[in-house]
């Protein structure tokens, strides 16, 4: 080998690193951010105390029915977006929501977890009441 | 074309597949992630003679590579040479457009960016038909590529240097050092 590998660091340019490193930070951020905001977007996960029960699409319209700690709870899916029907609770707030297309809606006498996208119970520390 | 172009073409095109070749029996964690080593040759005729040699050389290589690697008229064939054309004609537009803007380590990097581009909006087009996959996998892509890139450049920049300085004939006959 003639020449060494420092002759050919030195002929690059500037353009080049400053080229090489904006792609990599942006694709590296991407890597991150992308999964984030797309990816996990379009589940619904039904949970009691943590524990999923139904995992539906946000694009597929459906009706299901869980039971929790008081009753049972009727969560419907429609046009992308996600609503408690009825709930055998005792202040409805769950239904009074109305239709979410993200973050989630918590029915708490019931101990019922609606969430758009996953990890939705991993955002809650502790359920108290 | 006269006979030594021709020559030439045919020399650089032979490299180029037995780098495609041999790459293609490198083990890969997934089938979709490749060093693209042949873009090394594409690059190296870039730079030292002109685009048609080397619009010309990758042309060849993507088909008679298909042909060697049984992809030919499949999505696999297409994906290929979409993704060698975007190539050459990105790094073509960016070496002549800007000349000595960037050495082939920029350009190898323009020019995994844009292979890696058309390849994700053919297989979106021709394959897969989903947006979210093709987003979700789009990061990696481009990141991969980047570094590949990158290293490829490194490599031609390197051949390059030498066949300038007169120590290796483009025939790779080793003249002095």
């Amino acid at each position: 080998m003639g020449d060494s590998g420092r002759d050919i660091f030195k002929s690059t340019t500037l353009a080049d690193k400053i080229l090489f490193f904006v792609l990599v930070l942006c694709a590296a951020s991407a890597v991150f951010l992308v999964p984030e905001s797309i990816g996990k977007r379009d589940t619904v996960t039904v949970s009691f105390e943590g524990r999923p029960l139904y995992v539906l699409s946000l694009k597929k319209d459906a009706v299901v029915t869980v039971t929790g700690a008081l009753g049972r709870t009727v969560v419907e899916v429609k046009d992308g977006a996600v609503r408690i029907v009825e709930s055998e609770c005792y202040d409805r707030r769950c239904v009074r929501a109305g239709w979410v297309r993200k973050g989630s809606i918590i029915c708490l006498p019931n101990h019922i977890f609606v969430t758009v996208g996953e990890g939705g119970s991993e955002e809650v520390d502790a359920v108290t009441g | 074309m006269p006979l030594r172009d021709s020559c030439r073409v045919a020399l650089l095109a032979a490299f180029a597949l037995v780098l495609h070749g041999l790459e293609s029996l490198l083990p890969s964690p997934v089938p979709w992630m490749r060093l693209g080593l042949a873009n090394i040759i594409t690059l190296i005729a870039l730079c030292l003679y002109g685009f048609r040699t080397a619009l010309m050389v990758t042309l060849i290589r993507v088909v008679v590579g298909s042909l060697f690697t049984g992809t030919f008229p499949g999505p696999g064939f297409i994906l290929g040479t979409g993704g060698g054309a975007a190539s050459v004609l990105s790094m073509a537009a960016a070496h002549f457009a800007m000349p000595r803007l960037f050495s082939p380590v920029g350009l190898s990097i323009i020019g995994a960016f844009f292979h890696n581009l058309v390849q994700l909006l053919l297989a979106f087009l021709l394959i897969i038909q989903r947006l979210e996959p093709i987003l979700l996998i789009a990061p990696t892509v481009f990141l991969l590529g980047t570094f590949t890139g990158m290293i490829n450049g490194l490599v031609s920049l390197h051949v390059i240097g030498r066949i300038r300085a007169g120590q290796v004939a483009p025939d790779g006959k080793q003249i002095a050092g």
